[in-house]
């Protein structure tokens, strides 16, 4: 029988999302199948902010996966899991596994696809779970593609011997993003202590749940740009053994990023990642030189294209994390689709609720 | 009995206030076994001696009774060519009439004679050595005296971090014009590589642009030039036209001007900002900073050489061999003789030299 399947997406960049996406309706007729072909269906896929700069025609990720080949057409979307329904002679995967893809570009927001192996590139996709495997959710298994390895990289990419004695520090800005929540869990298994700062006015129980998160200490951005955070706050925080090895932003420019400059102790990295208003860094040349501060940058997309192996790698230490219970999935927001529905509606709703906080969306 | 001069500090302060003449007596009957005894050659003035003695330095000598004050004091300046005069029983790496710069910063250079040990002090060939080895040209006195700060830089950025390929590859400056911006424009030249030097507009550019491709700069533009987006495809001509890329970026300077340096990287490319005391920020958009990963970190030669001796001696060997070649030119200083007994005592020397400075790099010579 074959299946009814469709996806969103799009030809042109833009920002009026609900016209530059599209509703594309495609069948997949599994009785002709080929043998390096396999039909997946989709288990839960996410919206990532990537995702919606991507069709902005902000963030350049080379599309990989057309529907219909003579018919450029992109899918939007790079995170999701997907079961395998069926597959060819030749494909190594077995109907029940669950899969991601390795590569940024795949156009995850579908309810079905039909994969091909091709020779030049044999390993498309990473098998996360299974259905006779319990040991990780949906929910984990949906949101495993950015959020955690962006994590797990910036705390490895940079500071390559963090101290088990507890002295090393980070410090990072937007703390209660998704990133953020990782970070602060994945230090914590380290040994490693953090500060996360958060826009003014939060409720005491979101403070609570950074904490829970294993934030060693949540700062208010006031605390933090205060006259003696740098003189007496931050000092008295860390102790005199106290190093700040990594500053983490994600939130563009300005004072607060100069202020995360100068939080760093010696030898220390400023990571900017995953910004997407813009905005400029602006650092003292005394600490670079003086203090041998280095300003780098991180996206995950550029060391996967570099280094495929290095996604998996990374998902799988976050695997063992998972089920050794070492780490827990971020809050999300779950959203049913139902078999029937527009996708293209669903997921500009989605969008436009994202900036309430990460949306999923769960098949049936 | 050598009567001695040295100017000294014993609080920070603007070096008019707080500079004061040392006078003392090295017994040069009585060195020990592995001392020597060095007499001044030249010495000049750097901003960061003037910000040692302002006390807004990060790296400074500890003030110390050892020369005889009368209160804890610090000797002043850290560049400086000096001449073996006596050395003690077991000294095997200097002979009297060798030259000699010192091993490490904050030795306190601003002085007429010193008494030191063997290990403070690095040997250079005087002229005399350089002629009988059959080289070309010996050091002069400013290029011993100006060798261990401006050249090593231009060196040691150039070819620590990245690695430039021969030929095809590029750097892009700012601070074209100044002392280690000249030494980078030549060091290229002479390892191969590419340049791009911006430089303050100005009436006579044309006559900068002749010098500094005399020198062996590729290629001379100007601020505007480097912070416009029409110019940007004319540099991408010129890489183009050598298959290599511009892999780093040396900016002394900061500000919008960091930017336009910056955005001329290649992805994956390194900024390195150097001489930061004065200038402004060094800032770098987000965007560029992601996409194109380009990382800025600081250049501090105190700092690299702190610890890397063998990587020190090797710098330093290099520049002395292109100088005995004449294949570099030193950047000038304007010079002052001291003149022991005169009127002016030697710290009134190094006041008027921090004035001068502006001008012009000083040196003091004896």
């Amino acid at each position: 029988m074959s299946i009814q399947a469709q996806a969103v997406t799009f030809t042109d960049f833009g920002k009026d999302l609900p016209n530059v996406l599209k509703q594309t309706k495609f069948v997949i007729d599994p009785a002709n199948l080929k043998s390096n072909q396999l039909v997946l269906k989709a288990l839960a896929n996410s919206v990532n902010p990537s995702d919606i700069h991507e069709i902005f025609g902000g963030y350049r990720i080379p599309r990989t996966q057309y529907l219909n080949p003579d018919e450029p057409l992109y899918v939007g979307g790079n995170e999701g899991v997907f079961r395998v329904v069926e597959v060819g002679s030749d494909v190594k995967f077995k109907k029940g596994d669950w899969l991601i893809a390795k590569l940024p570009g795949f156009g995850t927001w579908r309810s079905y696809a039909l994969a091909t192996i091709e020779a030049d590139d044999p390993e498309p996709f990473i098998k996360i779970s299974s259905d006779d495997d319990d040991s990780l959710s949906v929910e984990q298994a949906a949101t495993i593609s950015i959020n955690p390895p962006t994590a797990l990289q910036l705390l490895n990419q940079f500071v390559k011997d963090w101290a088990d004695d507890g002295n090393d520090w980070v410090i990072q800005n937007a703390g209660n993003s998704s990133v953020s929540k990782f970070v602060t869990q994945l230090a914590k298994l380290k040994n490693v202590k953090t500060i996360s700062i958060v826009r003014d006015g939060k409720s005491d129980e979101e403070i609570k749940e950074l904490q829970d998160f294993h934030a060693t200490k949540v700062l208010t951005e006031s605390e933090f740009l205060a006259e003696d955070f740098l003189s007496k706050t931050l000092p008295a925080l860390i102790g005199p053994k106290g190093k700040v090895r990594l500053a983490l932003n994600s939130i563009g420019g300005g004072e607060a990023v100069t202020q995360l400059a100068n939080s760093l102790s010696h030898d220390g990295f400023l990571v900017t990642f995953g910004v997407i208003g813009g905005g400029q860094i602006s650092i003292d040349p005394r600490i670079q030189l003086f203090k041998n501060i280095t300003t780098a940058a991180y996206w995950l997309t550029a060391n996967t294209k570099k280094n495929p192996q290095s996604k998996v790698d990374t998902v799988q230490t976050l695997l063992e994390y998972y089920k050794q219970g070492k780490i827990v999935d971020t809050p999300l927001n779950k959203i049913q689709f139902k078999e029937n529905e527009n996708i293209q509606k669903v997921f500009v709703n989605a969008i436009v609720n994202s900036k309430d906080g990460k949306q999923v969306i769960f098949y049936e | 009995m050598i009567t001695a001069q040295a100017v000294v500090y014993s609080e920070h302060g603007e070096p008019k206030d707080v500079l004061r003449t040392h006078t003392y007596e090295i017994d040069d009957d009585k060195i020990a076994a592995n001392q020597i005894i060095v007499k001044t050659l030249g010495s000049p003035v750097n901003p960061s001696d003037i910000n040692q003695i302002q006390g807004v330095y990060p790296s400074k000598p500890d003030k110390t009774t050892e020369l005889g004050t009368s209160e804890p004091s610090a000797p002043c300046g850290n560049e400086g060519l000096f001449e073996i005069i006596k050395v003690g029983s077991n000294v095997s790496n200097f002979k009297v009439g060798d030259w000699a710069v010192p091993s490490n910063v904050n030795f306190g250079t601003w002085r007429t004679h010193a008494l030191a040990t063997e290990d403070q002090f690095t040997r250079l060939p005087n002229p005399e050595q350089s002629k009988a080895a059959g080289k070309p040209s010996g050091l002069t006195i400013n290029q011993g005296a100006t060798i261990l700060v401006n050249p090593m830089t231009a060196y040691l950025m150039l070819t620590h971090y990245v690695q430039l390929i021969p030929g095809k590859d590029w750097f892009i400056q700012n601070g074209g014009n100044s002392a280690v911006g000249k030494y980078a424009i030549q060091i290229s030249k002479l390892l191969g590589f590419n340049s791009i030097s911006v430089v303050r507009d100005r009436p006579n550019l044309n006559e900068l642009e002749s010098e500094l491709k005399g020198l062996g700069a590729t290629q001379v533009i100007t601020e505007e030039q480097n912070g416009s987006r029409e110019f940007g495809p004319t540099i991408k001509n010129w890489v183009k036209e050598t298959g290599g890329e511009i892999k780093l970026a040396l900016n002394c300077v900061g500000g919008k001007n960091s930017t336009g340096v910056a955005r001329k990287l290649a992805n994956n490319g390194l900024m390195l900002t150097y001489g930061g005391m004065s200038f402004q920020p060094v800032i770098l958009p987000t965007s560029l900073h992601i996409f194109k990963n380009i990382t800025s970190a600081g250049f501090w030669i105190t700092a690299l050489l702190k610890n890397d001796e063998e990587l020190k001696n090797k710098t330093l060997s290099k520049i002395v061999e292109w100088y005995e070649n004449e294949q570099l030119v030193d950047a000038k200083s304007l010079e002052t003789p001291f003149v022991a007994g005169g009127a002016k005592q030697l710290h009134e020397y190094y006041q008027e030299a921090v004035v001068n400075s502006a001008k012009g790099k000083q040196l003091i010579t004896y």
